[in-house]
């Protein structure tokens, strides 16, 4: 540690989460009120969507007209600006309104029942493919003369230049009709009881595999790439060369090396689970697995205004909330930057 | 995409770098020519681009159609079958291929002219300048870039190319910017910039003739790397059904082939499926390849 | 490394998991019964209520109505009986006497308290049959239907033996102890009627959003749980007819597009598929993964109608020559080729209502309108149109030029679209396909006379006066609420003069055909047939058909009927059908 006390350490980084935290909350109040214009500018009436189908499933018509507003007594016809204070009042409350297609439902309920299984797939296809990039973005940087390490960078390449959907549209047509060995379409068999069971949890893992896969793939090659570089550039810095001269084991040397190639990757860790939540999108659909990005793309195509902007408000939410705990995390792990603050 | 924005060719190395024109084309040809596969990705990437020119002339303005062939297997008349009308898919993939490439260039263009511009306005001036600048970058990388296109095309609900660039390009800078900003920075204290602002030379003078030049590889780098996230987020949009699905791009085709045609599940519509498949991974892989040579050729450290 | 380590093992454990889990995941056993309810997704979260627009409550397996239409188009107040075992016609309104053995999931009898708390609660929702006025309780299994004296309504049985039966046990509490007079007071006028309807406006949201904590049902089997892409339903060891109820569980299958459903046929894991529309690629996947195709009549088809209120639309002969321009073979083949048939007869109705309502001769006398180029160009060559270098251009001059609208998502529709421009394009007039956003973007414009041409379904039934009702009737601009005041948007004529029968009174007879009975509507039929045909307000394009899929892996003996088969699944097993292998 450095001449400086710990408490002003302590009360410097104590400032810096403070306002970064302020910064959150701005961010989030700008993007709450850009979704709400945004969406108010959608085209397409989601009332008159119900209206339609009752029509189209044999109801009468003054008869789904008087159904059509019992349902949507609580659709708010007063002006804009109105509904927009009273949505921001809303929403501080953690109030996101009630969802339109899925008749009166909080929006907080559908977008939490969605959220874990975004989450989970997504933290597992991320962890699986930066242990793996990451591992091997450093074989590849040391070996990079050689066959292995060249291999290694165009797989990188390769990997990282196919888009999600298509990883996902190429793992559904592989894996559930070429070899039908992956199951699609819900998130856990539902004759195995919820609970802490062995069949079930297997019946969660297994059904997650087809979305972990098309994250992991469609991200590993672009935390090999940059680790790859991340380690190129340590490498020819002096601190190498001193351990060189210093004659430390190749081991150790290479731990060095890691170490100090790692910390700005670690920052992208976090910010990558953005991205990820964005990839959701292609890769849930495709699927079918009922995640957040799945969810956002039946409201948008219902015109379920309140839902959509909750999922994307969520998302971006989530975001900028790591996005604070990486600049918060990235002060604290490096040193430089810790001495700086 | 969140990773590449620190590609390799992030150049922490600085100074003017003015090689002799004739000295750089040869260092270009060098790093294209060095590996097999950075000429087979430039091969395809020109393969595309005059697929991109010259093919909507190469067939009639109305494809036509045949309802006696829908979902024709490969044949002669039909060397990558027909659609769900009968229309060839081998004519929509060489007319497709002029809307992919159009707003591709179209975003790309402008991701890196409004990253450049303002990465290098906030670096170069500080101060508050920069401080409003950086909050809006902050603020634009913050969104995460695919939802937010999700909810926005469903807003505007584009067809033409030139428009869906535009919304690409608008919503994919901030992250250059950042990078430029940081290298602005470094750039501002060396000498000969400082001795051009003390000279009273203009800012857009400095920005533009002295700045730019400096940060000119990194940029280029990043109009490809714009360029495949653009072709990325567009088939990827019209993939997903949020665009209007009446318009020759290949992700119209990928939605029609999954979500009409059943295709993932079906061996007769399988090359209606892989036709804009494998279009898409072709053309992205190219300008990957291709990337490398650039990124040799810019940062020639990675040289092995 | 240690980090490679905990990748690899991460990795390891996935494979792994991968590897085991087919033996652990249970396959569907011959108990089982697996399908998917298509008017009814599943939405966690959503309440186990009946009266919520998304509620989780799947109609024939755990919800009920009193009885189910047996589509019959000469009969559109025949009932299949449900919980009601019987119902009789009495002056002033009707009985309705529930079966003797209908309980509850839990052991409670269903009574006829049930039954009028349903009927309130249809009330509340918007729901209740027309002209209904009260529900007297005659005995602890026998109720009446009043009407509203000196009203008379045709399908009076058949609505109201479509209300839904919910438990008082759970659903008594959420009404008012005065509700009947609330409901009364609603039905009459001045400013106590309009109190009276604010009441029970404010009751619809707390009975929509009423949860059950547990799913009591009256049906043939209850829900136990349900996830995002499945629910589960037990056999209700309670239901009057349990005897007939071979599956002892239901697995109910979501799904949010057609090509959903495909995937669970094509993987061989649906009993019973629900109407689904498919190319003929995926119909050969889905019968070569053991799927039998069953087919019965689906009352609806869709045309190409007009806005005679738009040049040059007003003009019969272009109506008309539009008609033999369209290869309505072709069209079905690429639009709707396994659930559609191209429609043989243009008479606002589907081909096998045309062919029960219209004697033999009849129908002969009507023009089929089949492909023919050259027929068309002597329509429009005789309107004044003309043809110069493989173009055709309008009697004033200027270019024609058409654009075809449909909503976005219907991709039967587009595909159509599609064609049809192809088509029309190639005989020299060039047009486009215009895709609205949704469905109710798409309504409203046509109700505002933006679409010149625009896709609409028709031939609604079973009932004829339905069918016409989306011709000539006084809903027919629809396309909400606010917009009925404005007038039919197909901007018809309110009397035409066909050559077989004269001045034909367009609106008037239709409105007229609600209340008559099958012998009186005939003659009106025939009139409106034959102006359909001859004034062509929109062109029938296909007549959709009713196509479901069954597997004979865990159950046999399917149904036949077009009424059973026009029902859901459900219905079919206490009507004696499916049985285990």
């Amino acid at each position: 540690m450095t001449a400086e006390g710990a408490p002003g350490r302590w009360r410097r980084l104590g400032h810096r989460l403070g306002v970064r935290l302020l910064t959150g909350v701005v961010m989030v109040l700008a993007v709450a009120t850009l979704t709400f214009f945004l969406v108010h500018a959608m085209p397409g009436n989601p009332i008159q969507t119900e209206y339609q189908t009752l029509i189209a499933r044999g109801v009468t018509p003054s008869v789904a007209a008087q159904q059509v507003a019992g349902m949507y007594g609580f659709v708010s016809n007063r002006p804009l600006l109105d509904q927009y204070g009273q949505y921001m009042w809303h929403l501080i409350q953690f109030n996101l309104g009630k969802s339109i297609s899925a008749s009166g439902e909080p929006v907080v309920h559908l977008v939490l029942s969605a959220a874990p299984w975004t989450v989970i797939p997504v933290l597992s296809g991320l962890v699986v493919s930066f242990l793996l990039g990451v591992s091997l973005g450093v074989v590849a940087a040391v070996r990079r003369t050689n066959r292995l390490g060249k291999v290694l960078s165009v797989s990188g390449s390769l990997f990282h230049g196919v888009p999600q959907f298509v990883w996902a549209v190429m793992l559904a047509y592989i894996f559930t009709t070429l070899l039908p060995i992956f199951p699609f379409g819900s998130p856990y068999n539902i004759l195995d009881t919820p609970g802490l069971n062995g069949p079930f949890i297997l019946s969660l893992v297994y059904s997650a595999v087809l979305p972990v896969l098309a994250y992991a793939l469609s991200s590993y090659g672009g935390w090999l790439l940059t680790m790859r570089s991340s380690v190129v550039s340590v490498l020819g810095d002096d601190f190498v060369l001193a351990a060189e001269l210093r004659g430390l084991r190749p081991l150790t040397q290479l731990r060095y090396v890691a170490r100090n190639a790692f910390l700005p990757l670690f920052t992208i860790l976090l910010l990558s689970v953005g991205f990820m939540f964005g990839g959701a999108i292609f890769i849930e659909e495709v699927f079918d697995y009922p995640g957040l990005g799945y969810q956002l793309v039946n409201a948008v195509n219902a015109r379920d205004y309140p839902l959509m902007s909750g999922d994307f408000l969520f998302i971006t939410v989530a975001v900028i909330a790591l996005n604070i705990l990486a600049d918060f995390l990235y002060t604290f792990i490096d040193p430089r930057v810790r001495r700086a603050a | 995409m969140a990773v590449t924005v620190i590609g390799p060719g992030l150049g922490t190395e600085g100074g003017p770098r003015r090689a002799r024109p004739a000295g750089r084309w040869q260092a270009a040809r060098q790093a294209l020519l060095r590996e097999a596969r950075r000429v087979v990705g430039a091969v395809i990437v020109v393969a595309f681009v005059v697929m991109a020119i010259v093919g909507p002339f190469l067939y009639p303005r109305h494809l036509g159609a045949n309802a006696n062939a829908v979902y024709a297997p490969p044949s002669l008349a039909h060397p990558l079958g027909t659609d769900f009308e009968g229309t060839d898919v081998l004519a929509l993939l060489v007319v497709g291929a002029r809307y992919v490439l159009v707003s591709a260039a179209v975003a790309g263009a402008i991701a890196v002219g409004l990253g450049a511009l303002i990465g290098l306005v906030a670096g170069y001036l500080a101060g508050a300048v920069d401080w409003s600048l950086s909050r809006i970058t902050d603020f634009a990388l913050t969104i995460p870039q695919y939802p937010l296109l999700v909810v926005l095309a469903a807003v505007a609900r584009f067809t033409s190319p030139l428009l869906i660039g535009v919304l690409l390009g608008v919503t994919s800078w901030a992250g250059l910017a950042r990078a430029v900003r940081s290298q602005a920075f470094s750039l501002r204290e060396r000498p000969y910039i400082e001795a051009s602002r003390s000279l009273g030379l203009s800012t857009s003078h400095v920005i533009v003739k002295e700045m730019l030049p400096n940060i000119a590889p990194y940029v280029a780098m990043n109009l490809l790397v714009s360029m495949i996230g653009a072709i990325y987020l567009e088939t990827g949009l019209f993939f997903l059904g949020v665009l209007p699905t009446n318009v020759s791009n290949w992700g119209v085709m990928l939605n029609l082939a999954v979500f009409s045609a059943g295709a993932i599940g079906s061996a007769q519509a399988v090359s209606y499926l892989l036709t804009p498949l494998i279009a898409i991974l072709l053309l992205t892989l190219g300008i990957v390849f291709v990337l490398d040579a650039v990124d040799e050729f810019f940062n020639p450290r990675l040289r092995g | 490394m240690k980090n490679k380590k905990i990748a690899l093992v991460a990795a390891m454990a996935c494979g792994a998991a991968g590897l085991v889990a087919p033996a652990g995941t249970a396959s569907a056993s011959s108990a089982i019964f697996t399908s998917i309810d298509e008017t009814h997704p599943i939405t966690v979260g959503a309440p186990m209520n009946p009266y919520n627009a998304k509620g989780n409550s799947f109609d024939s397996y755990d919800q009920m109505e009193l009885g189910y239409s047996q589509y019959n188009g000469l009969h559109p107040d025949a009932d299949y009986p449900a919980i009601a075992a019987t119902w009789k016609s009495v002056p002033g309104g009707l009985d309705v006497y529930i079966q003797a053995k209908a309980d509850w999931s839990n052991g409670q009898p269903v009574t006829s308290t049930d039954v009028k708390d349903s009927a309130a609660l249809a009330f509340v929702m918007g729901t209740q049959p027309f002209n209904l006025a009260s529900v007297t309780v005659l005995g602890p299994k026998e109720v009446r239907f009043n009407t509203e004296p000196g009203t008379h309504n045709r399908l009076f049985a058949a609505q109201v033996l479509g209300t839904i039966v919910t438990p008082s046990s759970e659903y008594a509490s959420l009404l008012p102890s005065d509700i009947w007079s609330v409901i009364a007071a609603s039905e009459g006028k001045g400013a106590a009627a309009k109190k009276a309807a604010a009441t029970l406006q404010k009751l619809a949201p707390k009975v929509e959003d009423f949860a059950p904590k547990t799913d009591i049902s009256a049906g043939p089997f209850y829900i136990a749980r349900l996830n995002a892409g499945e629910a589960l339903l037990l056999k209700n060891p309670d239901f009057y007819a349990a005897s007939k109820i071979a599956p002892k569980e239901v697995v109910l299958r979501n799904y949010t597009g057609n090509e959903e459903i495909w995937s669970y046929m094509e993987a061989g894991q649906l009993d019973v598929s629900p109407y689904t529309a498919m190319p003929t690629n995926v119909l050969h996947e889905v019968v070569r993964a053991g799927n039998i195709e069953v087919i019965a009549p689906s009352f609806v088809a869709v045309a190409l109608a007009f806005d005679e209120a738009r040049y040059p639309y007003g003009m019969q002969p272009v109506r008309q020559a539009l008609a033999y321009l369209l290869n309505r073979n072709e069209i079905t083949k690429v639009g709707e080729p396994v659930s559609g048939k191209p429609a043989k007869y243009q008479t606002g109705l589907i081909d096998s209502v045309s062919a029960q309502w219209l004697p033999g001769p009849e129908l002969a006398k009507l023009d089929r309108y089949n492909y023919d180029p050259a027929k068309a160009t002597s329509l429009l060559k005789g309107a004044g149109f003309t043809e110069r270098s493989g173009n055709w251009y309008l009697p004033n001059g200027k270019a024609w030029k058409i654009t075809l609208e449909t909503p976005s998502g219907f991709s039967d529709w587009d595909a159509a679209a599609s064609y049809m421009s192809h088509e029309l394009t190639a005989f020299g007039i060039p047009t486009s396909v215009g895709t609205a956003p949704d469905y109710a973007t798409y309504l409203s414009k046509i109700a505002n006379g933006d679409y010149a041409t625009a896709f609409w379904l028709n031939a609604l039934g079973p009932a004829v006066y339905n069918a016409y009702a989306r011709v000539w009737g006084k809903n027919v601009t629809s396309a909400g609420n606010q917009l009925t005041t404005k007038g039919s948007f197909l901007h018809t004529p309110a009397s035409f003069k066909t050559s077989s029968y004269g001045p034909v009174a367009l609106n008037n007879l239709t409105n007229g055909l609600e209340d008559m009975t099958t012998a009186q509507a005939k003659p009106v039929v025939a009139k409106l047939a034959a102006a359909y045909n001859q004034e062509l307000p929109m062109i029938t394009i296909w007549d959709y058909i009713l196509v479901q899929f069954v597997t004979n892996k865990h159950f046999t003996d399917w149904p036949h009927s077009s009424g059973l088969l026009n029902n859901p699944p459900g219905l079919w097993m206490w009507n004696g059908y499916v049985h285990a292998k």
